[in-house]
């Protein structure tokens, strides 16, 4: 309650703080929840319990002069709750869909998701492909045979050339280009989104809509 | 024991090549009724014709192995002959003529008894005593944990289980956990049994876990094992003992933290002995009467197969009542709302009231978990058993059973956890396993640590196909019934909430906040998550087992919540403070008490709106 009252102290002299609603699709076990964990409290949980229908949290984020307040709805991986997703990918403008770089089928799977998301999903949604856990495959070399790493990074940028979407390799164990992905779908995001009318603060707080769209971060870091 | 199902001796045709080995075992002739049609609607869907199919398949593999047999032997035979000739340069008839003199034995049971008898002259495993199995009650002895649930007539007796005190109960199970502490105190995995009885026996025991289950022994735990250090890792448990009830409503105006004084004390404790007191009378009380109302019944009737709740029968001896408040099944509803069921005995009336009494099979868990390691690899199921395994390690990491944080390594209820969920997997490859399922059976498992890891997996079979709500015939946990769920929500969160809360539905309404977002998790985990605090999902699942409609009373749980959160919740300006809130962490600070009493008071409204919506369609 305190910070909310900050907050409308804060909105009359900072930059605007805009709502995006962001949703995380992939299958079962590949790391969403942790990628949200890393992102909102940059923490880590070796053994993180599964997540059933979906998760909320919300975090901000400042990209040059406007701060994002992403709302974070994380789903249940599993096959069978894929039916629910359409619920919470309804009206969201950034998807992060997340595959595990030792997992094949994981990556088939990505590529289902962003089918999906094209098809259903609002028009202008931006989608950031994401190939979790690096730490796993940090120390290979190239051409190693015995690499844990089964999807390469060649093949998820070709993915998100082709669809259009941004690409990062990730680690949520030891926040390798964490914090990338979202500033990276914070900086694509249009900058009068589809704001439900019935927030009066995000209402409040845009004013100015002169900025200049900020360049754009994609591609990942390695 | 599984010959390969497609070499069958005389062409008998399988039908389903993937089809599972359903063997019935040799004693079915010595199955009760009930037992036949239990096993006929379990195992083959009520369908007789399969039952009898499979009788046949078994005598057709049985007379197979004796062709193979005697085969074997008559080969042996000659050998025999043969050596007999070249070393004792004995011929053919000679050695017939000695054979001859050796003592006949024609019956199955002078055999088994002259073998038992050699074996018996063995030297055997330290820990088992074995005698010979002339009765099987003798071998009962040695198993205390079935001894609760031997006889099938013993179970329906069961109204004389509760009424014998808890005390009594515990004896009966520490009996049977200390004879079992004496036993190999290795906690290592199954595999190591020494002696494997007969399927039916080890039904309920899997040794070496059950050693471990000792909370004493664990430092820093409150009684369901969640580490309780620094009340950091899980603040919201409650170590209280469980047995205490709701006494706090009436003691808190006495307990003051300042004045703690040796009288307060004794005063506390005087009321609190006093209101426990008053609890068991009440049970014992409505007990009683229902047993003696029972044992009436009975003499007259014959057994009729009946599930949870109504095989109470408490719908039948309230027709004799003619004042609808007194009614037997009210007063029980009435009870378990006030108090929760006695944590004594709470395992002994779930056993009951769910229904898993009724559905298990003795011997029947075992084989589904044997199934599942012999079909680890089948298409069908592999999908199921990976997302167990990705899941076990992720099931309640933060409490000592499922996971030492010190060691690393699974904890003693780990183990006990997959082989359930396999053999579910095995039994109802219908539905296979479902995220979610890991935190019931998870939570079941910690309810009562004496309950065999059997009873725990009946327990969640009749949670599932008896007392959640069905769609369409199909469980709740059927891929089916996923879309149903969903439109329960929106049903709730349309029509019942905005009926029954209107000034909190539009205020939520206006902050944009989407209702069925929040009770869709809620459903999907039957309110393990929410329902965070040991005790109160307890309390939780001991008044499903006795709600008249199971989806009303999911229903007025959800809305119980919010109730529980009204005047917070209509403080909030922002709708995702409002998600934040009912997420996860919301009943912390809850009345147990309080919250089932407005549950009930909606369960009560939402049946009659239900029944006032069928009216009008009529």
């Amino acid at each position: 309650m305190e910070l909310k009252s900050y907050d409308k102290y804060r909105m009359s002299f900072a930059p605007p703080t805009t709502s995006v609603k962001l949703v995380l699709l992939g299958e079962a076990a590949v790391g969403k929840s942790s990628l949200v964990l890393r992102f909102v409290s940059n923490d880590f949980q070796e053994n993180k319990e599964p997540t059933i229908g979906a998760a909320f949290l919300t975090q901000k984020c400042t990209i040059g002069e406007r701060t994002i307040k992403y709302e974070i709805w994380d789903t249940a991986g599993q096959e069978r709750f894929a039916s629910l997703a359409p619920m919470y990918y309804r009206n969201a403008q950034a998807a992060l869909v997340v595959y595990d770089i030792t997992k094949p089928a994981s990556f088939i799977k990505a590529r289902h998701w962003v089918k999906e998301l094209h098809e259903q999903a609002s028009k202008d949604i931006t989608i950031a492909l994401v190939g979790n856990k690096h730490d796993l495959v940090e120390d290979d070399n190239d051409g190693d045979d015995s690499s844990l790493r089964k999807v390469s990074i060649e093949e998820g940028q070709k993915l998100a050339d082709e669809e259009g979407l941004l690409f990062f390799e990730t680690s949520a164990k030891t926040a390798y280009n964490v914090n990338e992905v979202f500033v990276g779908i914070g900086s694509k995001i249009p900058e009068a989104p589809l704001l439900k009318p019935q927030q009066p603060q995000a209402t409040d707080g845009r004013i100015d809509l002169s900025t200049g769209t900020a360049p754009a971060a994609d591609g990942c870091a390695c | 024991m599984n010959k390969d199902p497609h070499k069958s001796l005389f062409g008998d045709s399988i039908h389903n090549p993937s089809q599972l080995n359903h063997s019935l075992g040799s004693d079915v002739h010595e199955w009760s009724d009930e037992t036949i049609e239990k096993v006929v609607s379990i195992r083959f869907g009520g369908d007789y014709n399969l039952f009898i199919r499979q009788l046949s398949r078994d005598i057709t593999q049985k007379e197979q192995d004796i062709i193979l047999l005697r085969d074997f032997y008559l080969r042996r035979e000659r050998q025999f002959y043969k050596v007999c000739a070249s070393h004792a340069n004995l011929t053919h008839l000679e050695v017939d003529k000695l054979l001859d003199d050796i003592q006949q034995k024609d019956t199955v049971d002078d055999v088994l008894l002259d073998m038992i008898s050699v074996a018996m002259k063995e030297p055997l495993a330290p820990t088992l005593k074995r005698e010979p199995p002339t009765t099987i009650s003798s071998n009962l002895a040695q198993q205390p944990d079935i001894e609760a649930h031997s006889s099938e007539s013993e179970r329906r007796g069961w109204l004389r289980g509760w009424i014998q005190s808890p005390n009594d109960l515990r004896y009966e199970w520490v009996r049977s956990t200390s004879s079992l502490h004496s036993g190999s105190r290795t906690p290592k995995g199954t595999e190591d049994a020494p002696i494997v009885p007969p399927l039916e026996l080890v039904s309920m025991s899997q040794p070496g876990d059950s050693t471990i289950l000792d909370p004493e022994e664990l430092t820093n735990t409150d009684p369901y094992g969640f580490i309780t250090e620094n009340g950091s890792e899980n603040p919201k448990r409650q170590p209280g003992d469980g047995s205490n009830f709701d006494a706090r409503s009436s003691v808190s105006q006495v307990v003051n933290p300042i004045d703690s004084s040796y009288a307060t004390l004794q005063e506390v404790g005087r009321r609190h002995d006093d209101e426990k007191q008053a609890i068991e009378a009440r049970w014992n009380t409505f007990c009683n009467e229902v047993m003696k109302l029972r044992n009436e019944r009975n003499q007259e009737e014959t057994f009729v197969p009946t599930f949870g709740l109504k095989a109470l029968e408490l719908k039948t001896l309230d027709r004799q009542i003619s004042f609808k408040e007194d009614s037997y099944l009210k007063r029980l509803q009435s009870l378990i709302s006030k108090q929760g069921i006695p944590p004594g005995s709470r395992s002994k009336f779930w056993f009951e009231l769910s229904g898993a009494s009724n559905i298990r099979v003795p011997g029947e868990y075992n084989r589904l978990v044997e199934l599942a390691k012999m079909h680890a690899n089948d298409p069908s199921l592999i999908q199921s058993f990976n997302q167990i395994d990705l899941d076990l390690h992720r099931t309640m990491p933060s409490n000592v059973y499922f996971h030492n944080s010190t060691t690393s390594l699974p904890g003693p209820l780990h183990h006990r956890l997959k082989r359930i969920l396999d053999a579910f997997v095995v039994l109802r490859s219908d539905i296979g396993y479902v995220q979610g399922m890991n935190k019931i059976v998870g939570n079941l498992l910690i309810a009562d640590k004496r309950v065999t890891e059997e009873d725990t997996f009946w327990l969640f079979v009749s949670l599932i196909d008896e007392i959640l709500p069905t769609y369409h015939g199909e469980s709740y946990f059927s891929p089916s019934s996923l879309k149903h769920i969903r439109n329960a929500q929106t049903e709730l969160a349309q029509v019942q909430f905005a009926l029954l809360m209107p000034k909190l539905y539009a205020h939520l309404k206006q902050l944009d906040v989407q209702i069925e977002f929040i009770t869709m998790n809620w459903w999907l985990l039957v309110f393990t998550d929410i329902c965070n605090l040991m005790e109160l999902w307890y309390r939780v699942i001991d008044n499903l087992l006795v709600s008249d409609k199971s989806e009303d009373f999911l229903k007025a749980l959800s809305l119980g919540i919010f109730k529980h959160y009204e005047k917070k919740l209509l403080s909030l300006d922002n709708y995702d403070d409002v998600y934040v809130l009912m997420n996860r962490n919301a009943t912390r600070n809850i009345g147990f008490r309080e919250l089932m009493e407005i549950t009930r008071e909606l369960e009560r409204k939402i049946g009659k709106m239900e029944k006032d919506r069928g009216k009008r369609w009529e």
